[in-house]
């Protein structure tokens, strides 16, 4: 059933996408995020990743079958120089921070530039602002964690430390929880736009924004491009009906699925 | 990850008040149980430097004699070293020199050109008369150095003490946080290279 | 006629947790076995920098520090520079002991940063923060704490094998062999729990090895599809250089393969080869072989018929492996395990003369308990510790340290990994 000449029609054969995690370390969460995608679970567990762990998980998207190869990287300082290994040849990468520690942006910022200057041109990039349940009043957990409140407003916070400010009493909107937030949505998404990412906030704990991410991604993947590498890479150039890397589908336009898309 | 430690050496003819400077600082009495038997002692503070806290951790040494080297070990790492000099007295400041070189020699520092000293000229708080070393003095040789921060201090009536030591802290803390990290992973071991000192299987 | 070395029994003690710290040669920390650093973080810091004092004092005189003697407790230092070990304990155990628990925290830290990248460190900046670089390695440390006190295999230097069938354990050996076209592999290693089935590797290298694999991190993401990479150095094998460890977990918690190798970790392994030895594994029903042999791994002093037998430790000298029997009455209370442990420790101590003994190494050497008699026999082909019911005439002790022996040497086969192909 090989090659029919017809790339895009529906086939067995899942379409292999090499997908890097990257982030700060000290639990942002992107364990967390691909043990929710891949097995639909999430452990309080906070045991740091130590080099880079390998999972895959099958997507059905559209008419295709994808199929995510995931390189989860540890965070700490001295796996950095390792990351190339694991991002060089990925289609996709998924860069995560804390949307209650500021400092976590400024890591995903100084990753995302290293993926622009030396990964992949194609690569896909996703920004996403995980841990979202703490700062929703819905779920109540981890509240009375830390004295030092950080500012009540938006636009003051990238002083986060600044222990001056208000206290949680005196923040009327969304009493001690929202204020648990260091990145506001708004700075995160501007900045996500202007370097040209996707971008979500997430839970992994609750699971909310999580399937969106992959499928986001699955949208925005130059999927002929895959098929038309992987076959003349692996089958010694016997791919004469692929289609030219830069004749890519555009998959936003009929992919209106939204969560469903990912579930198999 | 625990607490960033920054060790400062304190370092200054006796009797200039080194003693006094960090127990009006820290608000703790010396234990000078250690300084008897291995000729220096310390003491640690929390501090909060740019929003971080940090411990300090201050070495006194005994300081009797001039030169009566404490060895290598002592000063090995020291993140920051103060001198201090009393202003009534131009010996304690002429030899600020000799202290730092000492210093130089002893911990042999990574970059000596860019280590930071501070140098706090203390007992201000005695009468003007009885001052030898003027502050214009003291702000000149601290130039020469390399721009050490100078501080005017009084131990006795706690003037000065907070914000030199804030300076303390803030520099041994840049001193820790140019350091770049030396983790570059290095080529893996070529196997066949080390073949000759595979035990392999014969353990 | 053997020659007998009596002591008096080790008096009942109490075993108040060993504390360890590691700090760098300036005084500033690196690592502590106290779990509570917060509250005691000011104490922390001082305890380290007068342990660096202490050092420093006998180090300023051109000599060494090894331990300061407190009562029934005992400081033990280990200066390997730039980093000092410093052990608390009031067990008792042989000052050789700790210097072994020591050396392997050593180890376990050039694990993560080598040798060589320590040296350049220091020599940059003698006022590094090593915490920086060792981030997220306390779990490993404590992790190695808790089997030190526990796993006799490490302070005896030598590994425990899985008690298998010597046909599958062949057949399993044949199968992890990797392909030829896959070069620079070093070993690959088949675990069962903490247990090996097939091995090719310096003793301590594999328990720093075994240790840091079972790091919660890699073991809870056990899923079936999940297999990780990571480098790690092995300083027995080269304290300079990094291998990368390819790590496949299948169907439990605590089957692995593991893979050093010096290949770089792209794609290839994990898509077709690291899954080959894997779906092989599966296909021809080894591994539910395997599984099911870990579950009778265990194996009771009753089997072996030997009247007052209560445990006994054997190592096989040439395979450098041990064997023993599970853990029973009484000694399945932690604290009579730690002190028959400490008491093995005693009599292998003075079996080697570790300790520096005048009398110099041992054949045989015999401690006799209120609760228990405890005699080590050393042969050209093993090392065997028995302990039994007390107040059994030496005869007797004799007699069943005789009977265990035959015993092993029945059962090698499927006791001891005998046979590693080598590629």
């Amino acid at each position: 059933m090989a090659d029919t000449g017809d790339a895009s029609g529906s086939t067995d054969k899942p379409i292999q996408v090499k997908l890097v995690l990257l982030g700060e370390a000290s639990s942002v969460g992107k364990s967390s995020i691909v043990m929710r995608f891949v097995n639909n679970e999430f452990h309080d567990n906070k045991d740091p990743t130590i080099g880079a762990a390998f999972l895959t998980q099958k997507c059905r998207f559209e008419d295709r079958v994808l199929r995510y190869e995931i390189w989860d990287t540890a965070g700490q300082e001295r796996f950095h120089s390792l990351a190339p290994m694991y991002y060089r040849n990925a289609q996709a990468a998924v860069v995560v921070y804390d949307i209650t520690k500021a400092s976590s942006l400024d890591k995903a910022k100084s990753w995302v530039k290293e993926l622009q200057r030396q990964a992949n041109p194609n690569i896909v990039i996703a920004l996403a602002g995980n841990k979202l349940d703490l700062v929703k009043p819905a779920s109540s957990s981890g509240d009375d964690s830390e004295p030092s409140t950080p500012p009540a407003t938006p636009h003051e916070s990238e002083d986060e430390a600044d222990d001056a400010t208000a206290t949680p009493g005196e923040n009327p909107a969304s009493p001690g929880v929202e204020s648990l937030r260091q990145v506001p949505k708004e700075e995160a998404q501007a900045y996500a736009s202007e370097a040209g990412l996707l971008f979500f906030e997430t839970s992994a704990k609750s699971g909310e924004g999580i399937l969106e991410v992959f499928t986001e991604i699955a949208k925005k993947i130059p999927i002929e491009h895959i098929l038309s590498s992987t076959r003349t890479g692996s089958r010694g150039g016997a791919a004469a009906g692929g289609r030219p890397a830069d004749g890519a589908v555009n998959l936003e336009a009929g992919g209106a699925r939204g969560k469903d898309a990912c579930n198999c | 990850m625990g607490r960033v430690l920054l060790k400062v050496i304190i370092l200054g003819d006796s009797g200039v008040g080194k003693t006094s400077l960090m127990n009006q600082y820290v608000n703790k009495r010396f234990s000078n149980q250690y300084k008897a038997t291995i000729g220096a002692d310390f003491l640690t503070k929390e501090v909060l430097v740019d929003d971080k806290t940090v411990t300090m951790q201050l070495w006194d040494t005994a300081g009797q004699e001039r030169f009566q080297s404490l060895g290598v070990a002592f000063y090995r790492g020291a993140d920051c070293c103060v001198l201090v000099y009393d202003v009534n007295s131009s010996k304690s400041f002429e030899t600020l020199d000799s202290w730092r070189d000492e210093f130089l020699i002893q911990a042999s520092p990574h970059d000596p050109e860019n280590f930071p000293f501070v140098v706090l000229g203390n007992k201000i708080d005695v009468e003007e008369h009885k001052r030898q070393v003027s502050q214009k003095r003291a702000m000149t040789w601290c130039q020469s150095k390399g721009n050490i921060p100078y501080f005017e201090t009084s131990a006795k009536e706690a003037i000065n003490v907070e914000q030199a030591f804030q300076t303390i802290a803030k520099n041994a803390m840049n001193q820790e946080e140019e350091t770049e990290l030396y983790a570059d992973y290095p080529d893996p071991i070529r196997i066949s290279d080390t073949a000759g000192q595979n035990y392999g299987c014969n353990c | 006629m053997p020659h007998l070395h009596e002591l008096p029994h080790l008096p009942n003690i109490a075993f108040p947790p060993r504390e360890y710290f590691i700090l760098t040669n300036a005084g500033k920390p690196v690592f502590t076995s106290r779990t509570h650093v917060e509250d005691s973080s000011d104490d922390l810091t001082s305890a380290m920098g007068l342990m660096q004092a202490l050092i420093s004092v006998f180090a300023d005189d051109g000599d060494k520090i090894r331990c300061i003697n407190a009562g029934r407790t005992r400081i033990s230092f280990l200066l390997r520079s730039p980093l000092y070990y410093v052990c608390v304990s009031s067990w008792r155990e042989p000052e050789s002991v700790i210097r072994v628990h020591l050396d392997y925290l050593h180890q376990q830290i050039l694990s993560v940063v080598t040798a060589s990248q320590l040296r350049k460190i220091f020599e940059r900046r003698n006022n590094f923060d090593l915490r920086r670089l060792l981030d997220g390695t306390d779990g490993i440390l404590h992790l190695l704490l808790s089997r030190l006190e526990q796993d006799v295999g490490l302070t005896t230097g030598s590994l425990g094998a899985v008690r298998l069938d010597h046909s599958v354990r062949s057949k399993a050996g044949d199968l992890l062999v990797p392909p030829k076209d896959l070069r620079d592999v070093l070993y690959v290693l088949l675990l069962l729990a903490p247990c090996l089935v097939k091995q090719s590797i310096h003793p301590s290298d594999l328990h720093v090895l075994l240790n840091t694999l079972s790091a919660p991190s890699l073991s809870s993401n056990s899923a079936p599809s999940s297999s990780s990479w990571l480098p790690i150095c092995l300083p027995k094998y080269n304290s300079d250089g990094f291998l990368h460890v390819y790590v496949t977990f299948f169907g439990g918690k605590s089957e692995a393969i593991v893979d050093p190798s010096a290949a770089l970790p792209p794609t290839p392994i994990s898509g077709s080869d690291g899954s080959s030895s894997n779906t092989s594994l599966r296909s021809t029903g080894l591994l539910n072989a395997l599984i099911t042999a870990s579950g009778r791994h265990g194996y009771s002093t009753n089997d072996l018929g030997v009247p007052g037998l209560r445990h006994f430790l054997y190592k096989s000298r040439s395979h450098v492996q041990i064997t023993m029997p599970v853990w029973e009455e009484p000694y399945e209370i932690p604290d009579e395990r730690k002190r028959l442990i400490t008491l093995y420790q005693c009599v292998h101590d003075a079996l080697h003369a570790r300790s520096g003994q005048a009398q110099g190494p041992l054949k045989l050497h015999f401690l006799r308990t209120e609760k228990e008699i405890v005699m080590g026999w050393v042969t050209q082909p093993f090392e065997l510790i028995v302990t039994l019911l007390p107040h059994l005439p030496k005869s007797a002790v004799v007699g069943a340290a005789n009977a265990v022996a035959k015993w092993v040497k029945k059962e090698e086969g499927r006791l001891f990994i005998r046979d590693a192909p080598v590629f």
